[in-house]
C-alpha cells in the first residue's frame, strides 16, 4: 500500500486517486499535464526540477516588474497547480541518489525528457524497477523512445505537420493554414495519463508496474481517423475544406451584430431545417422550389449561406443560440478568449478556480475536464513556489537531516 | 522473445456497455478496448450507430458496414441491438447495467431520463456501475440539453476564434474563423471521458466494502477548450488579447516548397544559427535579426518564402534537421500512412472485414511493456447479441427471436 501522505496540501482523501504518490520529471508542456490531472484526483506529486535548468515553462516576461522570475509564468501555475516541488541538480549523481531514495517510496514515475535522457542520468526504468518492483513509470515524447524518428527536433506545430493534421486546416480549395498551438502535447499527454490510469488498474489487479511509451505524434494521428480512413478506403486524401460538410446545409460560421462575432449553425435534417426557418419568423424566401429538399439545398448551399448570413447579421450570437437551440438547431456561439472565462454556461459548471500565488495574486486555473460526482477533482493548492517542498520531501519522507539538507543545498545538490 | 499464451491485457477485466454514436463515446470505448477490456456497443436496431452512414466507403457506395468512420471507431468492440424506446428494451438495459462496471454514453440529461440512462435509473439497477455521460456542453448549466455537433463544440470551445492564423492574415482577412480538420473536440471529449472513467474504477476498487458508482461528466466543448487554454490565461493574467489576426508565427510558421508546404519554428539561438548555415549565410539573414523577430519578421519571412519555395518538402525536411532545425513537412493524411519514415514500429498493422476486406488501422498511440494493446475488427451489427443476451444474461435462443419480434433488439 502506498505511505500515509502528509503534507501542507487540501486533503486529498476523497479524490480517487488518493493515497498515491508520483514523482514528476516532466517539464513544459505536456510533461507537466499528467501530474497536473493526477494531483488533481488526489495523488501526491512531487515535481523534480532544477535552477541548473529551468523548466522553460517557468520562464517568459515578467508581469510584476521588470526582471525575470521563475515564478511568474501563469501557464507554468495552471500546469503545475497541486504539485510539491523539489530541486534536485540530477547532473549531479547525489542528486541521482536521492531521486532513486523518492522513487522507492513512489507509484508512478513521469518523463518527458529526450529519449535516452533517463537511462543516462542512471534513472531507466529497468533501473528504477529494481528499486521499487511495481512502479509504473510513463515516457511521454514527441515520436516515440525508438524508431527512425525518435532524435526528431519537434515543436509541438512540427507534429501538427508531420500527423497529417494541419494539412486539413484552411479554407476550401486552398493550402494549409496550420495551427498554431500545442495540440500534440495535449493530446499526448491525455493518452499517458489514460495510460497510467490503465497501467494502475492492472497494478491493482496483479501487483505488477510496467513501463509506458507515449508518442504525441502517434496520440495526434490515432485521432485523425476519418483521414486514415479516407485513405484506406478511397485513396483519396482529405484537403482543407473550411467549415464545409458535404452533407449538411446550412453548415459553417454565419456573421453577427459586433465586431468579429460569429455563431456555427448546422443543419442535417429536415426536422432541423424547419426549425431554422421557425427561428427566422418563416421568411418568404424559405418556401422557394430550390430549398425544398436536403438534396436541392446541397445544390443551392452559397445562396442559403447569404440569406442565412443577411439574417444572423443582425442579432446577438447568445441571443441566436438560445433561440435556435429552443427550435432544435444545432446552433453555438463562436467564444473568444475572453468569452471563454465568463460564459455563463461555463460560470454555472464552475469550470475555473481562482487561486491565489504568492506571485500573481488570484489567477483563474482551468479545472479537469472530466468530473466525478463523488470523487470530485480539486485544485488544491496553487503552483509550488522552485523547491517549496524541499524540507517536507527530503526530511519528512526521506528522513535527510535538517543539517543534511543544509548541506546539499549549498553543494547546489539540491538546486 | 514471445509466449505462445497470450498476456493478459492491463484492462481484461473490465466490462463496459457503450450506448453512444459518431466520435466521442465510441473514442472512448476504443481507447477502453485498445487495453483489452470487454466493450459491449449496443445500437439501434436496423440503423445502428450514425457513424454506419457517415462513410467514406469503398467505391463511394454506401454500406453500413462499410464505412470507414464505424470501422475505425470501434475496433475491438462487440455490438448488440437494443431499442431505447421499448420498455422490453429498456428492461433489458438494466439486466446489462447490472453486469457491466462502466456504461458510456451520450444522452444529454434530459434525452437519458427518457430512455432510463439517467443516473437514478442506472445506479438503482447497479449501485457500483461508473456512469459516464459524454455530451457536448456537459451534463449541467444551461446549455446541458443543447444540440451541437464538432462544429459547433470546435467554435464555442474557443478554437476557431484563433483560426486560421499565419498565411491566411495575409491572404483571407475577411473570411470566418474555421475548424480543424479531423474532429480533435470530439477526440478529446471521449479521451478525458476514458480518463475519468478509470479513475471512478480506481476508487471502486480501493473501496469494495460500500456502493461506490458514480458520475463523470464529460463535456466535448470543455475537452476542447482545454487544447487552446493557453490563450485565455495570456488575457486574463498578462492582459494580451489573441485572436486569429495576432496569433501568428513571426518569423516561420507555412512556408512554401517547391512541392507543397513546410512547417518551421526556431526558438533557441543555437537553432537561428543552424538555420542560417542550412540557408548558405544568405546576406539578408543574421542570427541577430532572429532573435528581434517583432522587427524583422516580415522581412525574413519574405527572403525564407522565396528560398524554401526552390527547395522540395522531403529536402528541407531532412537537410533542415541536420542542421539542427526544426522543420517538418506538412504531410496529408494520406501520406501519414505512406511516408517510409513513419512506417516505423508496428504502428500500422492489418485488421480484416467480411465487409472490407484487410485495412491498414493505426495502432494505440500507447505502448504498456508488460501488456498488449489489441487491434481487433469492428462487429456486424447484432454481431454479438447470442453472445450477450444468452452467454451473459443467460436468455434461451427462443427467447432472443421473441425479443427480436417484439422490436427490442
Amino acid at each position: 500500500m502506498p505511505d500515509e501522505v502528509q503534507n501542507d496540501l487540501i486533503p486529498s482523501s476523497y479524490g480517487a486517486l488518493s493515497g498515491y504518490r508520483v514523482l514528476d520529471f516532466g517539464w513544459v508542456l505536456a510533461g507537466a499535464i499528467p501530474g497536473m490531472a493526477l494531483a488533481d484526483m488526489g495523488a501526491e506529486v512531487i515535481k523534480v526540477e532544477t535552477r541548473q535548468r529551468l523548466d522553460y515553462m517557468r520562464m517568459g516576461r515578467p508581469i510584476v516588474g521588470d526582471q525575470p522570475d521563475p515564478e511568474q509564468n501563469p501557464m507554468f501555475h495552471n500546469v503545475n497547480r497541486g504539485k510539491l516541488s523539489v530541486t534536485l541538480n540530477i547532473s549531479e549523481p547525489e542528486a541521482v541518489e536521492l531521486a532513486k531514495r523518492l522513487v522507492a517510496r513512489c507509484d508512478v514515475v513521469i518523463e518527458n525528457f529526450s529519449p535516452g535522457v533517463m537511462d543516462r542520468l542512471g534513472l531507466g526504468y529497468e533501473t528504477l524497477r529494481a528499486i521499487k518492483p511495481d512502479i509504473v513509470m510513463a515516457s511521454i515524447s514527441s515520436t516515440g523512445q525508438d524508431g527512425p524518428l525518435r532524435d526528431l527536433r519537434a515543436y509541438a506545430p512540427s507534429i501538427g505537420a508531420l500527423s497529417g493534421l494541419d494539412s486539413t486546416m484552411g479554407y476550401e480549395g486552398g493550402g494549409p493554414l496550420g495551427l498554431k498551438h500545442a495540440f500534440g502535447d495535449i493530446c499526448g499527454a491525455l493518452h499517458a495519463v489514460f495510460a497510467i490510469a490503465s497501467a494502475l488498474y492492472r497494478r491493482n489487479q496483479t501487483g505488477e508496474g510496467c513501463y509506458i511509451d507515449v508518442s504525441m505524434l502517434r496520440a495526434t494521428v490515432v485521432t485523425q481517423g476519418i483521414g486514415l480512413m479516407e485513405h484506406a478506403l478511397t485513396g483519396r486524401s482529405l484537403r482543407p475544406r473550411g467549415n464545409y460538410d458535404p452533407t449538411m446545409v446550412p453548415y459553417g460560421n454565419y456573421p453577427c451584430a459586433g465586431e468579429d462575432k460569429w455563431i456555427s449553425i448546422a443543419v442535417a435534417s429536415q426536422e432541423e431545417w424547419q426549425g431554422l426557418v421557425a427561428a427566422m419568423r418563416n421568411p418568404a424566401w424559405a418556401d422557394d422550389q430550390r430549398f425544398r429538399s436536403q438534396y436541392r439545398r446541397q445544390r443551392h448551399r452559397r445562396e442559403i449561406d447569404a440569406l442565412v448570413s443577411g439574417w444572423t447579421a443582425q442579432h446577438d450570437p447568445d441571443v441566436l443560440t438560445d433561440l435556435l437551440q429552443g427550435q432544435g438547431v444545432a446552433a453555438a456561439p463562436v467564444l473568444s478568449a475572453e468569452e471563454r472565462l465568463f460564459h455563463p454556461h461555463f460560470m454555472e459548471r464552475g469550470l475555473y478556480n481562482d487561486i491565489d500565488h504568492p506571485a500573481l495574486g488570484a489567477e483563474p486555473v482551468f479545472n479537469l475536464m472530466w468530473n466525478l460526482s463523488k470523487t470530485p477533482s480539486t485544485v488544491r493548492s496553487h503552483a509550488p513556489l522552485m523547491g517549496q517542498h524541499n524540507r517536507q520531501v527530503l526530511c519528512g519522507t526521506l528522513g535527510l537531516a535538517e543539517n543534511e539538507l543544509a548541506e546539499l543545498e549549498e553543494r547546489q545538490v539540491v538546486y | 522473445m514471445t509466449s505462445n499464451s497470450p498476456l493478459p491485457t492491463a484492462l481484461a477485466n473490465l466490462r463496459v456497455l457503450e450506448v453512444a454514436s459518431l466520435i466521442p463515446g465510441p473514442y472512448c470505448g476504443k481507447l477502453l478496448a485498445s487495453l483489452g477490456a470487454t466493450v459491449i456497443k449496443a445500437e439501434p436496431p436496423n440503423a445502428g450507430d450514425p457513424s454506419r452512414r457517415r462513410g467514406p466507403f469503398p467505391d463511394d457506395v454506401p454500406h453500413p458496414e462499410r464505412s470507414g468512420l464505424y470501422l475505425y471507431l470501434n475496433t475491438g468492440k462487440q455490438s448488440i441491438t437494443l431499442n431505447l424506446h421499448d420498455a422490453a428494451g429498456r428492461d433489458l438495459l438494466r439486466q446489462l447495467v447490472a453486469r457491466v462496471d462502466l456504461v458510456i454514453h451520450d444522452h444529454t440529461p434530459a434525452r437519458a431520463a427518457v430512455v432510463g440512462l439517467d443516473d437514478d435509473s442506472l445506479h438503482s439497477a447497479n449501485p457500483n456501475v461508473v456512469n459516464v455521460p459524454i455530451t457536448p456542453f456537459g451534463s449541467s448549466g444551461p446549455y446541458a440539453d443543447y444540440r451541437a455537433g464538432h462544429l459547433g463544440v470546435f467554435h464555442a470551445g474557443g478554437e476557431g476564434w484563433l483560426l486560421p492564423n499565419g498565411l491566411a492574415l495575409d491572404t483571407f482577412p475577411d473570411r470566418p474563423p474555421i475548424v480543424a480538420g479531423g474532429n480533435m473536440g470530439d477526440y478529446q471529449a471521449g479521451l478525458t471521458a476514458a480518463v475519468g472513467a478509470l479513475a471512478a474504477v480506481y476508487h471502486r476498487l480501493a473501496n469494495p466494502d460500500s456502493p461506490t458508482g458514480q458520475t463523470v461528466d464529460a463535456s466535448a466543448q470543455e475537452a476542447q477548450l482545454s487544447v487552446g487554454y493557453m490563450p485565455i490565461q495570456r488575457h486574463e493574467s498578462e492582459g494580451i488579447t489573441e485572436d486569429r489576426f495576432s496569433r501568428y508565427f513571426r518569423v516561420g510558421g507555412v512556408l512554401p516548397a517547391s512541392d507543397g508546404y513546410v512547417e518551421l519554428l526556431t526558438l533557441e539561438p543555437r537553432q537561428f544559427q543552424g538555420l542560417l548555415e542550412f540557408m548558405g549565410n544568405p546576406e539578408w539573414a543574421t542570427a541577430e535579426m532572429f532573435s528581434d523577430p517583432a522587427t524583422h519578421g516580415p522581412e525574413l519571412n519574405r527572403h525564407m518564402r522565396e528560398w524554401f519555395g526552390q527547395h522540395s518538402r522531403e529536402w528541407l525536411y531532412a537537410e533542415g534537421q541536420a542542421h539542427g532545425v526544426p522543420v517538418a513537412p506538412y504531410y496529408t493524411p494520406s501520406e501519414v500512412f505512406t511516408s517510409p519514415q513513419q512506417r516505423e514500429r508496428d504502428f500500422y498493422t492489418q485488421v480484416n472485414h467480411p465487409e472490407t476486406g484487410s485495412l491498414e488501422y493505426t495502432g494505440a498511440p500507447f505502448q504498456l511493456s508488460e501488456t498488449p494493446t489489441t487491434l481487433d475488427r469492428a462487429p456486424l451489427l447484432g454481431e454479438h447479441n447470442a453472445d450477450v443476451y444468452c452467454g451473459l444474461l443467460g436468455y434461451a435462443a427462443r427467447d432472443l427471436a421473441a425479443f427480436a419480434r417484439a422490436g427490442a433488439v
